[in-house]
């Protein structure tokens, strides 16, 4: 007790020093803390901006579809998988897709494209084609003859809204051409250059037909309650729907690469908090030293009376940490406020493209519990561990010396 | 002297320093018993080795060659912790400076060595009453050192000293911080505790005041104790 009543009063002794060292390490903490959560919000925006646009959390196909797109390869027993699909408690949303290579010709011209047979009432839970309409109207359920375009292709075909253009498939059992003629609904602009340029959407039925698939689907989409579920739980979910000649795969082994890039970003910022952490340590130690030696003499005196050098390393070790709670403090006040503030005002990323994906809204930093435990629990401890340092010198300091001035 | 009544027993004690290749010998041969009970100043010129001898005596320093014994037992050979102990429990010190612990309070430094020692809280506090009502300084208890003057803190310095009651109490230029009278009256009050008490007081100075009143003066020159007089005190 006497001891802590020590290092509290010696903390204070010199106290702009005090502030400025808590200072210095509490902007680190706050530092760190803001890089934790603006991590978290550009890989929530990120996952989002893959997931939210088209792809969906998680997608079943037949095996094999993926790596021919083989139009014969139809998921199977859909609407069973789709039933239990619905029942499970984990997901949120589920929706059907048909989808084949083929060609859109306009008076203009002809381009190569993905054509997707859609459910409009299920996608729209799904993927964000409703929301991201610059022109005409989303699809309708029952609706026939209706297309929608991306801005590119219908830039490419010179169609706008209420032009005709007619698509062209392979039938799925035949290879015999299928050809229909559709009018142009609406024109989005989902913003992922893919989808843009090569993607035409029409209703599920009038796809099956055209591929001759009744009732046959290529792709289930579906959306988790929780956005995390797919990374925790990902291999359970594979394993539960992987069945009867279907792959379920969750998001990230559709999109390996932003995966990748979400490692090499965790990697990046753990760099970081290595350095601003070294920079933090530096800082202690240095301010230890300076006190140390500032006080030798008085150490010397300590010695001198019989405190035994375990003693005075603790008294140091103490203080230190002391300052490191001081600073812990300065640092949370700090973290939280910058944190709540781009927590409410973002930073304005949208329309960025980054690893393929583009951020579609503003990033917003993500508040989590770890940000005020994990942090500074490690500011702490380091604190702690390398006080250990000049703790040592003092305690193995020769006590004659430190006396010098006097004895 | 008996050696029963000896405290301080040193015999042919040398020490060196080593600064590159330059040896300096701080302490060259001395060899002399100080008694229980004695009021004893250390003189010499600067460099004249009293500093080096006196950390020798109190185990602050170890001897190059030679021996120290401090109540019987033969320090040079002790570890680290047990110097420690040793110290806590037989040497009282008094600096030139006062050097009082600046973040304790008066009665909190007081306390400080007895708490090392393990006295018990309640024991403690009716030392720290006696010794500062003793030394006139009852209404600073509450006090830090930076709200006395250099006379008290020099008394705290002498309470915190004497209080773990330890056999020795060792005075470095106790005085040469003060003015005369201040000096003068601490050092009276340092006589009377010496007889009071029955501690020995060793002083290392250059101060005529402490000379005139030890009882034993010892003269160090180059390392060595070239003689000794009888005081006045």
């Amino acid at each position: 007790m006497f001891y802590i009543k020590m290092a509290m009063r010696n903390i204070f002794r010199n106290s702009k020093r005090t502030f400025l060292t808590g200072l210095i390490i509490g902007v680190g903490l706050a530092s760190l803390m803001f890089m934790d959560a603006m991590t978290v919000g550009m890989k929530q925006n990120l996952i989002a901006s893959v997931t939210s646009t088209f792809l969906g959390d998680a997608q079943i196909h037949a095996q094999g579809f993926q790596a021919t797109t083989n139009s014969a390869l139809t998921v199977q027993q859909a609407p069973q998988l789709v039933g239990r699909l619905r029942k499970d408690a984990a997901v949120r949303s589920v929706t059907e897709r048909s989808m084949s290579l083929g060609t859109a010709s306009s008076a203009a011209g002809v381009e190569s494209i993905v054509i997707y047979g859609i459910a409009p009432d299920t996608e729209s839970d799904i993927s964000q084609i409703d929301e991201a309409l610059e022109k005409g109207d989303y699809l309708e359920t029952g609706g026939t003859g209706g297309v929608l375009l991306g801005t590119t292709l219908a830039d490419r075909l010179e169609v706008g809204l209420g032009d005709r253009i007619v698509l062209t498939v392979s039938q799925a059992a035949s290879g015999d051409l299928s050809q229909n003629l559709f009018r142009v609904r609406g024109i989005f602009n989902l913003g992922i250059k893919e989808l843009d340029e090569s993607v035409a959407f029409i209703t599920l039925p009038e796809s099956e037909g055209m591929l001759g698939i009744k009732d046959g689907i290529h792709e289930i989409a579906l959306t988790f309650h929780d956005p995390h579920y797919a990374i925790e739980h990902g291999d359970a979910f594979k394993e539960r729907y992987s069945r009867f000649g279907n792959v379920a795969q969750p998001w990230f082994d559709l999109v390996p690469q932003i995966k990748s890039v979400l490692d090499m970003t965790d990697f990046a910022v753990g760099i970081m908090i290595v350095i601003v952490f070294a920079v933090i340590v530096f800082g202690i130690v240095n301010t230890l030293f300076m006190s140390l030696y500032e006080r030798l003499f008085e150490f010397g005196v300590l010695r001198a009376v019989g405190t035994r050098s375990f003693r005075l390393g603790v008294l140091i070790v103490t203080e230190a940490a002391f300052l490191a709670l001081y600073a812990i403090v300065i640092g949370i006040v700090l973290g939280l406020a910058l944190n709540l503030f781009f927590q409410v005002v973002g930073i304005d990323y949208s329309g960025i493209e980054f690893a393929g994906a583009t951020f579609r809204n503003r990033i917003y930093t993500v508040l989590e519990i770890r940000q005020f435990t994990l942090h500074p629990l490690l500011i702490m401890g380091f604190t702690v561990l390398v006080s250990l340092y000049p703790a040592r010198h003092a305690a193995r300091m020769k006590i004659s010396r430190a006396l010098q001035r006097s004895l | 002297m008996d050696q029963s009544q000896a405290l301080i027993e040193a015999t042919h004690v040398k020490k060196d320093f080593h600064t590159g290749e330059v040896t300096v010998h701080a302490v060259r041969d001395i060899s002399l018993t100080i008694g229980r009970g004695e009021f004893t100043a250390i003189v010499g010129p600067s460099g004249s080795g009293k500093t080096t001898f006196l950390n020798l005596v109190t185990g602050l320093d170890t001897p190059t060659a030679g021996e120290v014994r401090l109540n019987g037992k033969l320090i040079s050979g002790m570890s680290g912790n047990e110097l420690s102990d040793f110290r806590r429990d037989n040497i009282g010190f008094i600096f030139q400076a006062y050097n009082l612990i600046p973040v304790l309070t008066v009665e909190e430094n007081i306390e400080y060595v007895m708490m090392l020692q393990g006295v018990p809280a309640e024991e403690r506090h009716r030392r720290i009453t006696d010794i500062l009502k003793d030394l006139g300084m009852e209404n600073y208890h509450d006090r830090f050192p930076n709200k006395l003057s250099g006379g008290q803190q020099q008394r705290v310095a002498i309470a915190r000293a004497m209080v773990s009651r330890p056999s020795l109490i060792l005075a470095d230029e106790p005085t040469a911080n003060l003015d005369s009278v201040t000096g003068g009256e601490l050092l009276d009050m340092m006589r009377r505790l010496n007889q009071e008490t029955g501690m020995t007081f060793v002083f290392s100075t250059h101060d005529q005041h402490v000379v005139d009143r030890a009882r034993r003066i010892i003269i160090l020159e180059d390392g060595v104790n070239v003689r000794e007089e009888k005081g006045k005190g």
